[in-house]
Formats: C-alpha cells, sequence, structure tokens
C-alpha cells in the first residue's frame, strides 16, 4: 500500500501527528488526499480533531484562570505593599513631634516674655564691695593695654547724640537705678524690655579667659533691645569704652529660634580692643545655622554702664551690672 | 508576604518569561494591553465583562504562540494582541449577528490572524462543552492531556513536572488517559 493509500485510522500516532502538524509536507498532503476518498479515516480524523480540540479549549480556560490568579495575586502585592497603619503610626508622630515643637517653643518664648525683668545678680555681685559711683574704678585695677583704667569721659559725636532720643538711655539708667544694683535693665519705651538677654561682667582683668567666661556663665541677665530699639540706643551715644569687658552673650526673642541651643551651649569667646569706643568680641557661637556663624560681635558703649553688641545683622543691648 | 521593587520588564524579557512558562509575563502584557483593548470592546457593543473575557484570551494567545514557537515579534506585544483582541470581538460580534462599525484596521487584523482547523473548531459551542466535560477525567490525565496537547511539551518535558519515571510512562499514560477521554466524551 502506497503513502497515500495508507488508512491513517489504523495509525493513532500518525493520526495525530497529522492533526498536530507534525508531519512533512508531503506526507501531510497524502493523508488529506487520502481522506477525500476514505470516509472512515476522515470519520477517525474528525474524532480525534474534536477531542484534541476539547482539550485545547481547556487547556486556554485553565490558563485564563491562571491568568486570572496572577492577576488578583499581582493587585494583593500591590495592597500589601502599602503599610498603611505604618504610615499612618509614623504621619501621627511626626505630627504629634511638631505640635510638641511649637508648643515648646511658644512656651519658651512665652515664658521669656513673662520672666522678671529685673533679675537677681549674681552672688558674687550681691555680695560685692558697696556700690560706687559709676566712675569709681574696679575693686582689682589691672590695667588694660590699650584702654585707660578710669577714663570716663565720653565722645558722643555731635551728629548722633543731636539725633538720638538721650531720654532713651537716660530711661534705662533711671529704672535700673530704681531697681537697685541687683540687675539691669536696657528700657525700650520706658518699659523693661526681656525679650532676649545678655549677661556683661565687666572688669575681669587679672583672671585668664576661660575662667572669666566660666564666672560669666549664669550671671545676671539683663534685657535685650529688639533690633530697631537697639540701633536707637546705639545712636544715642558711643561712649568711650573705659576697660576691657568680657561678655557672654544669650540671644532671646529676636533670634528665638537658636536662642536654645546658644543658651545651653556658653559660647567660647575672647575680646580684644578695636578701638577707643569699641571692643571686638569674638563669639565661637555653637549654632548650625549659617547666620552667626564666623560672624565678629561689635561691641559699643552706649552709656558708662551699657553697652550695645552687634552680631550680623542683629544688635543687642545689655547693661554692665554695677558693682558695690 | 514580602514587598518587593519591581521593575517593569522589556518586551523581550516578557516573551522570554512567557516561553519559560512564566505566568507573570502573562500579567503585564495584560496591563499593558487592558485600556486598548477595553476601549475598542466597550466602542464597539460590548460591556467590561466582554472586553476582559476577550482581552484574557488574546493573551492567552500569546502565550500559546510564544510557547509554540510561532509567535515573531516584529511588533510591539500590545500591538499584537490588540490585533487579537479585535479579532476574537469580531469574531463574536459575527456570531451574536451585531452591527459592527466598519474598522478597515480591523479587518485587516482579521485577515491576518490565519486560523488552523482546529482554532476554527475550537469556536464551537460543543467544543466548549466538551472541554468542561473533561473535568470529569480528574488528575493526572486532564493535566497530562492538556500539557501534551495544549502546551504541546514533549514526553520527557511531562515526565519531569508530573513525576513520572521517564516518557515511556508518559506515552502509556497518555494512552489510557485519552481512552477514558472518548469514553466521557461517548456518554456526554
Amino acid at each position: 500500500m502506497s503513502e497515500t493509500e495508507r488508512h491513517i485510522a489504523d495509525d493513532p500516532e500518525a493520526l495525530e501527528a497529522f492533526l498536530l502538524g507534525r508531519l512533512g509536507k508531503s506526507e501531510s498532503d497524502g493523508v488529506a488526499s487520502h481522506l477525500r476518498t476514505c470516509r472512515r479515516c476522515f470519520e477517525a480524523v474528525e474524532s480525534e480533531r474534536r477531542l484534541i480540540a476539547a482539550i485545547r479549549r481547556s487547556g486556554r480556560d485553565g490558563m485564563k484562570a491562571k491568568l486570572s490568579s496572577a492577576l488578583s495575586t499581582s493587585d494583593a502585592d500591590v495592597r500589601v505593599t502599602v503599610p498603611w497603619p505604618r504610615i499612618l503610626a509614623v504621619a501621627a508622630t511626626i505630627v504629634l513631634l511638631i505640635g510638641l515643637g511649637i508648643t515648646g517653643r511658644w512656651l519658651s518664648i512665652h515664658h521669656a516674655e513673662q520672666e522678671p525683668t529685673f533679675q537677681q545678680p549674681p552672688q558674687a555681685l550681691r555680695n560685692g564691695p558697696a556700690p560706687s559711683t559709676q566712675s569709681q574704678p574696679p575693686e582689682t585695677p589691672a590695667p588694660a593695654p590699650q584702654i585707660t583704667e578710669g577714663a570716663h569721659e565720653r565722645s558722643l559725636t555731635p551728629e548722633i547724640s543731636s539725633e538720638a532720643p538721650s531720654g532713651v538711655a537716660k530711661g534705662k539708667v533711671a529704672l535700673q537705678q530704681e531697681s537697685g544694683r541687683q540687675a539691669n535693665a536696657i528700657v525700650q519705651g520706658g518699659r523693661p524690655e526681656s525679650a532676649g538677654q545678655q549677661i556683661a561682667e565687666p572688669e575681669r582683668r587679672g583672671e585668664s579667659f576661660d575662667n572669666a567666661r566660666r564666672k560669666d556663665q549664669g550671671r545676671a541677665i539683663n534685657g535685650l533691645l529688639r533690633d530697631e530699639e537697639a540701633k536707637k540706643a546705639v545712636a544715642s551715644g558711643v561712649a568711650v569704652a573705659k576697660r576691657p569687658v568680657l561678655v557672654s552673650l544669650q540671644f532671646g526673642a529676636p533670634v528665638a529660634a537658636h536662642a536654645n541651643a546658644f543658651l545651653k551651649s556658653a559660647p567660647a569667646m575672647k575680646s580684644e580692643s578695636l578701638d577707643t569706643n569699641a571692643l571686638r568680641i569674638t563669639v565661637l557661637l555653637p549654632l548650625r545655622d549659617s547666620i552667626f556663624r564666623g560672624i565678629t560681635p561689635v561691641v559699643r558703649w552706649v552709656t558708662d554702664d551699657s553697652l550695645a553688641v552687634t552680631v550680623g545683622d542683629t544688635t543687642i543691648g545689655y547693661q554692665i551690672p554695677s558693682q558695690r | 508576604m514580602t514587598a518587593e521593587i519591581h521593575f517593569l520588564p522589556t518586551e523581550g524579557a516578557i516573551l522570554a518569561m512567557l516561553q519559560q512558562g512564566d505566568e507573570r509575563g502573562l500579567v503585564h502584557v495584560y496591563k499593558q494591553s487592558r485600556g486598548a483593548v477595553h476601549g475598542y470592546v466597550l466602542r464597539n457593543n460590548g460591556t467590561p465583562d466582554d472586553a476582559e473575557d476577550v482581552l484574557q484570551e488574546a493573551v492567552v494567545v500569546l502565550w500559546e504562540r510564544v510557547r509554540a514557537g510561532t509567535y515573531e515579534h516584529t511588533a510591539k506585544v500590545e500591538t499584537f494582541i490588540v490585533a487579537v483582541a479585535k479579532n476574537i470581538w469580531l469574531r463574536r460580534l459575527s456570531r451574536k449577528r451585531r452591527e459592527i462599525p466598519g474598522d478597515p484596521v480591523v479587518m485587516d487584523a482579521v485577515q491576518d490572524e490565519g486560523s488552523t482547523p482546529l482554532e476554527e473548531l475550537m469556536q464551537d459551542e460543543e467544543t466548549a462543552h466538551l472541554a468542561a466535560s473533561l473535568d470529569k477525567l480528574g488528575e493526572p490525565c486532564r493535566t497530562l492531556l492538556v500539557l501534551y496537547y495544549y502546551e504541546e511539551r514533549s514526553m520527557e518535558e511531562i515526565a519531569r513536572l508530573m513525576g513520572f519515571a521517564n516518557a515511556d510512562t508518559v506515552k502509556s499514560k497518555k494512552y489510557q488517559c485519552k481512552k477514558t477521554l472518548e469514553k466521557v466524551f461517548a456518554h456526554s
């Protein structure tokens, strides 16, 4: 029997190979030709074809089901990768911290505003010698190299003194005198200004800088003028520097954002005579903020016992505690 | 379940995944083509369910082609999926005697989408009915027959996948399963 005459119905493997397209072209053409004349083979092929078609249909349905499953798993993955509880917890923590920060800052500012204008001077000052006039030399005089000790003449420039409301400076002094020598506050518009604070300790001559600075820490804190008022105070009169002064700076409300950090860390400082009118006090500000970093504060006398310190664009005034 | 960072695979990577039988490739293709297929079906009297079914079927056709080695990657995979989906939907519509807006592109796609005698037969409802009865076979016959006739895997592969001793064992088992299926068909 020739290839084309072979009954494919009797050869299941060939029948299957024919339907699956695994026969060569000539062989496949021969089978196709035979099917036109052999009804039994045609029915066998048709039966096998239906069977394979059904299996493939089932396979395709199964594949679609797999795809659906994979899609739902994919969607589930997306849901799982969004940890909402954790996100909400973190968000709540952030909100809480921000709230605490705002509250803390408000309290610190509020507290600073509510602080008494006049504070107790350091024990050393309270127990110090009897008060003397402002022109009186310090107890342990140690002449500064460039500043004449006991020189108390003021060298106010005419222009400044004519423009400046001299009453401001006088008012400060008057208020300070009313409150005694325990503390001194620079007064803004006739009322104590306590938004920011500084302490000043004059005449530390004979002591090392570090010792003086350490002693300065925690000393009497005086008022701080806000920028504009402080500038007026500076303009009201520039006093001749009488003596070298070591100054510890503490920033208050005008630089409130930095105040706490500054207060917690005493700045390293050194002072030098700038000219007869001013001292330059170099403060190493322990601030991360770059506003004051590397800036050299310039200190000028406002009155015989008050100074103004300019750090960058901020000028703050302080009162030198009178000594008994 | 751990979170993972996924990078969108390239089409070559997707096809490689399909070639290896990794169904995750199908998900990528599905998502890639979903908008276009849904848009077409919905614009042509279809429902979202119709669109979903057509899209799934088109993706499966791609999988079959890739597995069979008959897929030619000459255009974007999405283009292929959309063309197949259009073809499927047109045929369904034609069966339902619905009116279809003229779309030359679709007609081209239909003409390009050649069908084998087996594929034509698969459209028949009778085939669907018989396929449903395949479930009566139970395992491992159903899986074995699907692997062989649908996924067209070799006897060696099936032996490895299903844990048979060797190809001859699979061949023998396949013969038995087929005879059983013929009986099921005869009674259905």
